[in-house]
């Protein structure tokens, strides 16, 4: 039982291996299917014998916001990687201009919403009030930093919103772009 | 009451929701739209993941906060505790679903970027390849158009080597002189036929000669060499050269040296033409310019001793009837008048070959007067066991001439063949006459096989009063009145001794004169002739 889950292990060590998920992506149809065979056995392997995955516990009512934040960071530091990329190898043309504002605005809003949640869970229901109606819903004082935070980075749409647009336009501009390209060369 | 309205965040987060979900959707086209433009390009599947990834997120997001949104606006405060959990479980996955694409990127392009270089250096490489294939195709064109012709020029340059071969072979084997080429050891490395027959080798009969063995003399081989080597050259020279038999050819030789890039001579090539027979001729024209020369003197001479002899033998005659026959003075006046005679005889011959004698000319058969001849002379020959071998053509045309005097010319060239066989004790005679279509002449030759004619006396023969004869047996005016008979006839004489044989080619000993009298025009006429000289 032992050497199986070490050959289970090594299995998984391979499978988180970049070069993997590479593979799966840009490498032939086959290997694909070949990688994703191995996640099946691997996940088999892992029902038939649970005494050896070690990784069985239970996940209480803070694990979510953990993983929400965990996620933002990561969601961050992927941004962070695209927004170099983009500044280093990227076309200076518009649509690729467009592509950097939004990387840029969904690093703030990624900030932005990682205190919204952050400060959200400093303050409880009593210090939002929604006696009369939900619109007439306030964040109750006295007030202090938390609750500033929490009130302004509710607005985390207002970067959002525009990111998403620079995303849309960007890539709009390079369709428009690549069908110049493609009629001149018909053209030509 | 204190605080702050959550309206305003409550707007911005539905209308925010809408209009992310409408930029999520439309960014997702567009990346669509690039996928379809461009399938091969990375980058734009790579967005269109991003942009899928993104509108989940959307989804899960505005979704999720919209429907919160209309719970409580709806009152349904207690419904959202139930649902919030997958809300946000699922918003949770789709942002790190976002995060792991996004997070991809770079791996992604620069796995792109290796592969476009790749694929722009194959295509670089293809091009490359398509400009080599194009080159070579146009190369290739261009060496068979080339190679097309080439072969034509080749086969149009050899016709013409060919032609031009088969013109200077043919008059190299056709010409008539001698054309020969010789190295720098004067040994001849080619010589044509002529030439070969020219010094006497017949057939298969190919020698290897040297200079040396052909030049007669050795001081002309020396100036030939030496003028070579001055000027490179040598024309009109005239040498003897030497036949296989020993005897010799009077040649008329040009050559010119071949060099090399240096200047050295490598070889020489030369054309060497026989005038034997024009030195010959140019001979015999002189002898008869002297021939004629002699006959006018001999004229004059003859008139002038003839009227003399007359007196004399007159006197003579007349002065012999005043002695009695056994007397002295009678026996002394009896020489004076016989060797008056005999002068008179050698002026009347003088006269004659001198053509100052009257002469009757008609069309006759030359075979008749041979025939008359044949008849008077045999019974000599045969005295001294000559025999006499006629073979005389049939249908010979008839000749203009004095049959009297073709007589005489053919009685003298039968007394000498029989002088000339008469020690021997016998001999043969051959009379032959034939008619030679091509000169028009009819051919009288008589020919014996008596001792011959040395060469060095063979140009004097016709010379008056020459003769090899002893004192007494000749007065050596035979030759010279018969050759002075032909003459008059528009004839010739020749003379060959030894003679040739045609067929073997061998010699014979003895000597031949042939006649050669031209064909009557009209062979009806009879002429008389009118110019006494």
């Amino acid at each position: 039982m032992r050497f199986l889950g070490v050959i289970v292990w090594l299995w998984l060590k391979k499978l988180v291996q970049l070069q993997c998920w590479l593979d799966i992506m840009t490498r032939s149809l086959q290997q694909g299917f070949q990688c994703a065979v191995t996640v099946m056995v691997v996940l088999l392997a892992m029902l038939i014998v649970p005494d050896a995955a070690w990784a069985l516990q239970s996940h209480g009512p803070p694990e979510g916001i953990y993983v929400h934040q965990m996620a933002h960071v990561f969601f961050f530091g992927s941004l962070v990687f695209l927004y170099r990329d983009l500044r280093h190898s990227a076309s200076k043309s518009r649509g690729w201009s467009y592509l950097k504002r939004f990387c840029l605005l969904m690093l703030v809003w990624n900030i932005v919403s990682f205190t919204g949640h952050a400060v959200a869970t400093q303050l409880s229901p009593e210090h939002i009030t929604g006696a009369a109606s939900y619109f007439h819903s306030r964040l109750l004082g006295p007030m202090n930093p938390t609750k500033v935070l929490f009130y302004v980075t509710r607005f985390d749409y207002l970067l959002l919103m525009p990111a998403l647009y620079f995303l849309c336009i960007g890539l709009r501009s390079l369709y428009f772009s690549v069908e110049r390209e493609v009629s001149q060369g018909e053209n030509q | 009451m204190t605080g702050l309205p959550l309206l305003p965040s409550i707007l911005v987060d539905m209308v925010g929701s809408i209009a992310d979900l409408i930029f999520a959707f439309l960014a997702m086209h567009y990346a669509y739209l690039l996928t379809r433009k461009q399938p091969e390009n990375f980058l734009w599947g790579y967005l269109f993941y991003i942009c899928i990834a993104i509108s989940a997120f959307s989804i899960s997001r505005a979704a999720g906060h919209l429907v919160k949104q209309f719970l409580f606006i709806s009152g349904n405060n207690d419904i959202w505790p139930i649902i919030s959990p997958y809300s946000g479980g699922f918003n949770t996955l789709m942002l790190i679903s976002v995060s792991a694409v996004t997070l991809f990127y770079h791996k992604g392009v620069e796995t792109h970027r290796v592969i476009a270089a790749k694929a722009a250096k194959l295509k670089y490489a293809n091009l490359l390849l398509k400009e080599a294939a194009r080159e070579m195709k146009d190369l290739n064109l261009h060496l068979e158009e080339t190679n097309t012709h080439l072969e034509e020029k080749v086969k149009e340059r050899t016709a013409e080597l060919s032609r031009s071969e088969e013109k200077f072979r043919h008059l190299f084997s056709a010409s008539k002189d001698m054309v020969y080429f010789c190295n720098t050891g004067q040994d001849i490395t080619d010589i044509n036929e002529s030439g070969l027959e020219m010094l006497g080798y017949f057939g298969k009969d190919r020698p290897r000669l040297n200079l040396h063995d052909i030049f007669h003399n050795e001081g002309e081989l020396e100036t030939f060499f030496k003028s070579m080597q001055r000027d490179g050259y040598v024309k009109d020279f005239e040498s003897e050269f030497k036949r296989k038999d020993g005897t010799l050819i009077n040649v008329l030789l040009s050559a010119t040296a071949v060099r090399d890039e240096t200047g050295d001579i490598i070889s020489c090539e030369g054309i060497a033409k026989d005038l034997t027979k024009v030195k010959t001729m140019m001979e015999q024209l002189a002898a008869s310019e002297k021939m004629a020369s002699v006959g006018q003197m001999a004229a004059g001479v003859a008139h002038e001793i003839n009227t003399p002899l007359g007196i004399i033998l007159g006197y003579a005659q007349l002065m012999m009837d005043d002695f009695e026959e056994d007397s002295e003075p009678y026996q002394n006046l009896l020489v004076i008048e016989r060797q008056t005679r005999a002068s008179r005889k050698i002026v009347a011959d003088l006269l004659k070959f001198s053509r100052q004698t009257g002469s009757a000319r008609e069309n006759l058969n030359i075979n008749e007067v041979l025939t008359d001849v044949i008849a008077v002379t045999e019974h000599n020959l045969h005295l001294d066991h000559i025999q006499v071998h006629m073979n005389l053509a049939d249908n010979l045309p008839p000749v203009v001439g004095d049959a009297e005097k073709l007589r005489q010319v053919f009685v003298n060239l039968i007394n000498n063949s029989h002088h000339a066989m008469e020690k021997q004790g016998k001999g043969d005679i051959f009379i032959t006459s034939w008619f030679d279509e091509d000169k028009k002449q009819v051919v009288a030759e008589v020919r014996d096989t008596g001792h011959g004619i040395p060469a060095d006396v063979q140009a004097r023969i016709f010379d008056p009063f020459f003769t090899t004869k002893p004192v007494g047996k000749g007065t050596g005016l035979g030759l010279s009145v018969s050759y002075g008979i032909i003459q008059d006839h528009g004839g010739n004489i020749e003379v060959e001794s030894p003679v040739i044989d045609k067929k073997t080619g061998k010699k014979i000993s003895g000597t031949a004169f042939r006649i050669l009298l031209p064909e009557a025009k009209d062979p009806e006429a009879i002429q008389e002739d009118k110019d006494n000289k």
